[in-house]
């Protein structure tokens, strides 16, 4: 049956016992009674259900996540109220380089590659990385040494009326005649969508184009393997000219309703502005089985990372040759290698693993950060006991950080250099009071060490005509959480409570400046990097009921967050607002429709106004709370020995007109009306 | 055996090296170049000459070379005129940010269907005509003024950028420049 939902507790995940090292390594094939709330897992069934959105969009099903939007069509990912520099996310093991600090970056990454996407706190998350707050993100495809075909496949294709496009995506894959132990997997993905259209109008120069491929091949032997990893992503994005505004005069007009916006009409064509984004890995990996359940694993990574963006307006004067330079482009060169050791024992696990990175950036054009290098190095031990009734999950890292920023003064080059380093670590308990009660108590103490923005951006905002400078003085943030869980699961009803609470000392942030920026273009409110310490607090729970003979599920969660700055006693601002998701699945269970796999499933969203928040740091109040209806529903259908699964959705089924706080447009355009989609799925 | 796991490691590095012997995207990646011709405006002058040739010239600045941020504009001046005196205005634009300093008032005149200068007088009696023409519509880049009585008050001139849609009216289109003049009527 379809797994729906992100509970973490009831998902069946599949456990290859045969190799207990690989469910270490592995986050895919890790055991279903590991998972503490500090972990979240959306299976591959989820993903098809999904197929065609972005990596954000496919999130929001995590418990505690949300979307941090620029219009429509960059999305990026926020877990407990973090993101950009304080949420990592990793793509076949390998933590994606881009430039994550901007808000209307979204992360390259394409969703078809991948089978499951695991979201880590704590403990595990520390294994990653120190400074990954918010939780690490884990896009993984299936381990290659599962392909148990000699050519296998799948086949996704995704349709949408709203936009008018769709994305395809075809994966084949397979195990070699004449070579024991080599597999090999290869995919790609196209992806087109036009302008799309809120209940009253469409938004001009709204679409999306993108073109990736990826070719993974492995060999795998009783004592050792080693594996091959490419892949690439091409994106073109389009941004509404709406959003491109010069100055505080600008906006202060759409605001006041003085600029009237026409129905307009659809359109494929995409103008300026807009991003172009191109992403490549390569990644090659290999593990040493020695005897006594003792494993190494060294795994070395190469990402190049372009950013190009093209303003509004082509450039005065364009070169000779007739190209069209973007106005601002960024390269950035990452090479990062991570060595692994694990030693499984009968009722425990040891990881020591140390991980380094050195990336270089190019800006070129208009100035917002310079170039820089920046080199990292960590180590970590890991240990999980497991005694009877008691699991305990604990992580010590050292990790130090150096970024050299290279400037131009007048004709020299000078250079600014900040060293950072520091101590983490985690604790995390499980106790199973009963067979239908566990308990959990978790511990952290992580840090960060101040972003290229935070430290030395300097420029204009355009979607938000505010003024951003850096201040190369910051400390690194330290984060010290306390959270806790209880988890109640019976045949039929399930129930999740995590609460946290945590302090961030020195806690980064854009403080505004009562003294605006007077510049030819008008006066700007300005805003520079400043720290204060900060309170995130929030609550995730969830409650699940099943009526097994019926066929019928009822799942409910939601997601609370009080985030304030514990030195003004303000509320910081940009939380994901209160929200609260039902959803009701249908599943026949009947004998004769087995084979068909029907179901059909209804969805409720209420997300509430965002009320937390500093009114005089915002030009609009917080848009009003709204509820959003989607409903689906999908069948199997027998083709050649193997089953085509059909969907088709509706999300936004009463076309209501809203806005979203968590849109940096919301000032200029409203959200999507109603979508309706289909999916194809085919596995053969 | 341990040896069997040494070469085989050595031998993951060597070809992973080897594969990543790519040529850099730059020389030298991290020297930042000299700054190019970001194509900015960061000054303006407005050059007032009375259609009579009684009153003296005059001319107006603003000028803030590092362009949005950092330094303070290092001269703003404020509009002095003789009251009930007709002028007329040529303004020029300038990139400061480039040594030598660029005049780029022909650049945005050669997008003249792209631009409109756009000017409101308050609490003076200013009555500005647009003088010059992209050929459908007018751009601003000469104008006449009829000064009407003396007083102080604040005169805006904006320079519009309408990409697309410019219909003579300065609500198409996005802000280049916006500078407030305090202006003195005597």
């Amino acid at each position: 049956m379809p797994c729906f939902g992100q509970q973490s507790f009831d998902y069946i995940i599949p456990v290859d016992d045969t190799s207990k090292v690989l469910s270490v390594l592995d986050v895919s094939v890790s055991k279903k009674s590991n998972l503490a709330p500090s972990t979240t897992i959306i299976d591959e069934q989820e993903l098809q259900q999904h197929s065609g959105l972005a990596i954000a969009d496919v999130l929001e099903r995590a418990s505690g996540a949300a979307t941090l939007r620029t219009g429509n069509t960059i999305s990026k990912p926020v877990i407990n109220g973090m993101y950009g520099n304080r949420l990592h996310i990793y793509s076949q093991g390998v933590r994606v380089e881009g430039q994550q600090w901007g808000d209307e970056h979204a992360p390259e990454i394409d969703g078809h590659i991948s089978s499951t996407i695991s979201v880590y706190q704590g403990a595990n998350a520390l294994t990653f990385a120190q400074d990954a707050l918010g939780g690490v993100v884990l896009m993984q495809s299936a381990p290659l040494h599962q392909i148990d075909k000699r050519l296998g496949g799948k086949w996704q294709s995704a349709g949408f009326l709203n936009g008018r496009g769709g994305s395809s995506s075809l994966l084949l894959e397979g195990k070699s005649k004449h070579v024991q132990g080599v597999y090999w997997r290869g995919q790609g993905s196209l992806k087109g969508l036009g302008d799309y259209r809120t209940p009253d109008y469409y938004v001009p120069n709204s679409g999306v184009r993108e073109h990736n491929f990826s070719l993974e091949t492995g060999f795998f032997r009783e004592r050792y393997a080693v594996s091959l990893f490419y892949s690439q992503y091409h994106s073109r994005i389009s941004v509404t000219p709406w959003s491109h505004i010069g100055n505080l005069t600008d906006l202060n007009e759409v605001l006041s309703g003085a600029i009237v916006r026409s129905e307009g009409a659809f359109s494929y064509h995409m103008q300026r502005p807009n991003q172009q984004i191109a992403h490549e890995l390569l990644k090659i990996q290999s593990r040493y089985y020695f005897k006594k359940e003792r494993t190494v694993q060294l795994t070395l990574s190469r990402q190049y990372n372009l950013r190009q963006e093209y303003d509004l307006h082509t450039p005065w004067t364009p070169p000779a040759d007739g190209s069209v330079p973007p106005q601002v482009q960024f390269e950035l060169l990452t090479y990062s290698g991570e060595a692994l050791w694990v030693q499984l024992r009968e009722r425990s696990t040891t990881k020591i693993g140390t991980q380094a990175t050195h990336m270089g950036n190019v800006t070129n054009g208009r100035f917002f950060i310079p170039n820089y290098i920046r080199q990292q190095a960590g180590g970590f031990v890991n240990h999980k006991v497991q005694l009877n009734k008691w699991e305990v999950n604990g992580t010590m890292r050292y990790d130090i950080n150096q970024l050299t920023a290279y400037f131009r003064e007048n004709d020299a080059v000078v250079h600014k250099k900040n060293n950072y380093a520091n101590l983490s670590g985690a604790v995390e308990v499980i106790h199973q009071q009963t067979d239908h009660l566990r308990w959990f108590v978790g511990l952290n103490r992580m840090w960060r060490a101040p972003g290229i923005n935070e430290l030395h951006s300097k420029g204009l905002h355009h979607g938000t005509a505010s003024y951003e400078e850096g201040s190369d003085g910051l400390n690194q943030e330290i984060m010290n959480q306390v959270s806790l869980g209880m988890m109640y699961q019976t045949k039929k009803w399930g129930a999740t409570v995590v609460p946290f609470v945590s302090y961030i000392a020195d806690y980064i942030y854009l403080q505004p400046s009562f003294i605006p920026v007077l510049s030819i273009q008008g006066a700007f409110p300005a805003f520079y990097y400043a720290q204060t310490n900060a309170w995130y607090n929030g609550l995730r729970y969830s409650v699940n009921y099943e009526k097994n003979k019926l066929g019928i599920s009822l799942r409910h969660r939601g997601q609370f967050l009080h985030v304030k700055d514990a030195q003004s006693n303000e509320f910081i601002i940009g939380i994901p607002p209160t929200s609260f998701t039902t959803e009701l699945f249908y599943h026949p269970a009947l004998k004769q429709l087995k084979e068909r796999n029907l179901f059909g499933s209804v969805n409720w969203t209420y997300t509430a106004q965002q009320w937390r928040i500093a009114p005089e740091r915002d030009y609009m109040a917080p848009p009003d709370a709204f509820h959003l209806f989607s409903a689906s529903v999908g069948a199997s259908l027998p083709v050649a020995k193997s089953s085509l699964q059909i969907t088709l959705g509706v999300e936004n089924i009463f076309n209501t007109t809203y806005r979203n706080y968590m849109n940096r447009l919301r000032y200029y355009l409203h959200e999507p009306g109603r979508q309706v989609s289909i999916r194809l799925n085919y596995k053969f | 055996m341990y040896k069997r796991t040494h070469l085989f490691f050595f031998l993951t590095v060597a070809v992973f090296f080897n594969a990543t012997r790519c040529k850099k995207p730059d020389d030298q990646p991290f020297k930042p170049k000299p700054q190019t011709d970001h194509e900015i405006i960061t000054g303006i002058k407005l050059t007032f000459e009375d259609v009579n040739d009684v009153a003296p010239d005059v001319v107006v600045q603003f000028s803030d070379p590092d362009g949005v941020g950092g330094n303070n504009p290092i001269q703003f001046d404020t509009i002095r005129l003789l009251a009930q005196t007709t002028y007329s205005v040529v303004i020029q634009l300038y990139n400061e940010s480039v040594s030598p300093i660029k005049e780029v008032t022909e650049n945005i005149r050669n997008l003249g269907s792209e631009h409109l200068f756009c000017f409101s007088p308050t609490g003076v009696s200013i009555a500005i005509s647009l003088t010059d023409s992209d050929g459908t519509y007018p751009i601003g880049f000469s104008s006449n003024w009829v000064i009407g009585n003396a007083g102080i008050g604040n005169l805006q001139v904006r320079l519009k950028h309408q990409t697309s849609g410019k219909d003579g009216t300065c609500n198409p289109g996005s802000t280049d420049v916006e500078v407030n003049f305090r202006t003195e009527i005597q």
